[in-house]
């Protein structure tokens, strides 16, 4: 079983209410969307959950867990490394962690696209790019 | 205290649930199991399990992700809905969900 947990800090916080915001407009505009639309389009009345609950002061973390081995297969070594890499560095996009890997783009755009199939890694709009973002604090494996 | 849980539980290859969880002092006062398969790379869901505005049912989509129907169901837990989920697997989207 393979357990990753990432907990978010005011700043994070505040990434993921922006984020919500402006895919949906603020607090009251989303409200009245996800009640009239209510489970047709689950996402919205998710997000309006943890809108609602980020205001009033909730912590906020998230956990990914896999009993697939898929998921321990896809942690090659260079995939280790390259999420040690972005612990510790804040890239802008695919190509500038490419460049600062000194790795292939195709070899790094496969191995972000198999991470975040996983959930380990998140891709955020920045400007005209997507910019690579680490869902995990700590991983862990359990035998 | 209130705390989102957001997680994701990968059961096997090509099955997962994604999570949400709202607690207040432990208790969860909102959820929703959401029972997603890949295809083509994508994750479709096809069941969700939720309490919005404090009624439990359940929901299914089809591969589109467009709404097909909504039936009330109990108060789920996320230990109930892996229990489920193991059980009937991908033979969930084509079962009566009152009797899930």
């Amino acid at each position: 079983m393979l357990r990753m947990i990432k907990k978010y800090d005011d700043k994070g916080k505040n990434e993921i209410m922006k984020d919500i915001i402006d895919k949906h407009g603020d607090l009251e505009k989303l409200k009245q969307r996800a009640l009239r639309s209510g489970c047709r389009i689950p996402d919205r009345v998710d997000d309006y959950v943890v809108l609602d609950s980020l205001n009033k002061g909730a912590e906020y973390s998230f956990e990914y867990i896999s009993r697939s081995s898929d998921a321990i297969s896809s942690l090659t070594p260079r995939r280790i490394d390259m999420l040690s890499f972005l612990s510790k560095t804040d890239v802008k996009s695919i190509t500038e962690l490419s460049k600062l890997l000194k790795r292939d783009y195709k070899n790094v755009y496969d191995d972000i696209k198999a991470l975040e199939e996983h959930g380990i890694i998140s891709l955020k709009r920045h400007g005209k790019n997507k910019k690579p973002e680490l869902n995990l604090d700590k991983f862990v494996i359990e035998l | 205290m209130i705390k989102i849980d957001k997680k994701i539980f990968e059961l096997r290859a090509g099955e997962r649930i994604d999570i949400l969880e709202v607690k207040k002092k432990e208790e969860v006062v909102y959820y929703s199991y959401n029972y997603k398969i890949q295809k083509d790379g994508e994750w479709i869901l096809y069941i969700r399990w939720d309490n919005f505005q404090n009624q439990p049912h359940v929901d299914k989509y089809d591969e589109n992700g467009n709404h097909i129907e909504t039936t009330s169901s109990r108060e789920k837990n996320l230990k109930q809905v892996i229990e489920v989920v193991d059980i009937f697997g991908r033979n969930l989207i084509s079962m009566d969900l009152s009797r899930v």
